[in-house]
């Protein structure tokens, strides 16, 4: 084995991938579509998904926009990355990662879109004109892996992973949220 | 909430992954339990193996902390060979940490600390997915879970030879065995005669967890 490290770009594309998951709404997308096709921009149209043990199976929409879609309607993230390790599997031009992150979630109770699902909202709240701040949960703990091109060594913007699969592994008692 | 389905703590993508993944696994840790040079009939030449530390990765604050560990989980026998990407800056560092071939991975293998998983008796403390690597022809298997520490690493070179010079050597003071809570995966691509060869193996140990985030049961 050479002692070439390859390895060096890993790390700033799995912080740019759990940035990509993390984007906050702003009126400076055009539509919400401009704005949902951000999130995990990395994944391929046919990437294989599996988020806490269930696949996603897409239906009308390839797996990338389905995921996006869903990812949507879930409660705005903070991921941490703390840790990562990779392989790259000689004879498939892919890399194998493994990487553990710290996530929180805001629990005001409203979607990325700043809507929450309260019919009847409480007036002294939605009078009050001030921007709505997240409600941060305690720190998830939280497991990825990936099957990643060995093309992200030279563009790591790029449409590279081929398999996502999202595991929480810790879950704080005082969080609402449910999983 | 979280509108991805009702978690599961098992995913296997068919049924032939489903009869597969967890005999294999269970196989394993028996072996990695018991006498972990019985393994190395998995791997070959160009397999990869190696093994991360996460010591910032959230978990349960011990309430009832036995004193040895009530200040926090000691990772002594891991950290010297820890892979975690996040922290080994150094390339010839970063490039030593994996170990290639049955010879260096037994190495390895025979520095981590001897283990108990109760995978037979609590499967519930353990999830796990399965699903093809198309690439390779292969699979992909993904535990978590958690071991106890049961006996101190047979080889303990590593511990030894790392780190300022002496500063081990002198100090007999003897790491805690703890719990730990674990992600392992296993890349796993057919073998000759129906047998099987782990192309690639990496280890991620962390501070001790409870399973609530895949056991529904714990719920109210």
């Amino acid at each position: 084995m050479s002692a070439i490290d390859n390895t060096q770009p890993i790390e700033p594309f799995l912080k740019d991938f759990l940035a990509s998951l993390d984007i906050q709404y702003q009126s400076n997308y055009a539509n919400v579509e401009s704005y949902a096709t951000q999130f995990a921009k990395h994944l391929k149209r046919t990437s294989a998904v599996i988020v806490n043990g269930s696949p996603l199976i897409p239906t009308n929409n390839d797996s990338k926009l389905e995921f996006q879609k869903k990812w949507l309607a879930a409660p705005l993230t903070q991921h941490q990355l703390s840790s990562f390790d990779c392989h790259l599997i000689p004879g498939t031009g892919t890399f194998i990662i493994n990487l553990s992150c710290k996530v929180k979630f805001d629990e005001s109770g409203k979607n990325r879109l700043g809507e929450s699902a309260d019919l009847i909202q409480d007036p002294s709240v939605g009078s009050t004109r001030i921007n709505p701040r997240p409600i941060w949960s305690s720190w998830f703990g939280a497991n990825i892996n990936l099957v990643v091109d060995e093309s992200v060594l030279a563009n790591s913007s790029a449409e590279v992973i081929s398999s996502l699969d999202y595991r929480i592994t810790f879950k704080p008692e005082n969080s609402v949220i449910q999983l | 909430t979280f509108p991805f389905g009702t978690p599961a703590s098992m995913f296997f993508q068919d049924e032939e992954i489903q009869n597969m993944a967890p005999n294999f696994i269970a196989n394993y840790f028996k072996l990695w339990d018991s006498n972990r040079s019985e393994l190395m009939i998995l791997y070959q030449n160009e397999s990869q193996f190696s093994m991360q530390v996460d010591s910032s990765h959230p978990h349960l604050i011990e309430t009832n902390a036995n004193a040895s560990y009530a200040s926090g989980t000691d990772f002594g026998y891991y950290i010297p060979q820890s892979r975690n990407l996040t922290r080994v800056s150094s390339a010839k560092v970063r490039a030593s940490r994996v170990a290639t071939g049955p010879e260096a991975i037994f190495k390895l293998f025979s520095q981590l600390p001897k283990t108990r998983h109760d995978l037979m008796t609590k499967p519930e403390l353990f999830s796990m997915e399965s699903y093809r690597y198309p690439q390779l022809g292969g699979i992909m298997i993904t535990i978590h879970g958690s071991f106890e520490e049961v006996a101190q690493p047979d080889n303990l070179d590593a511990l030894n030879t790392n780190g300022p010079r002496g500063r081990f050597n002198n100090n007999k003071k003897k790491i805690p065995l703890s719990k730990k809570s674990f992600d392992r995966t296993f890349v796993v691509i057919p073998g000759p005669n129906g047998g099987m060869i782990v192309a690639s193996d990496l280890l991620s140990v962390r501070n001790f967890s409870g399973t609530d985030a895949w056991n529904m049961s714990d719920r109210s």
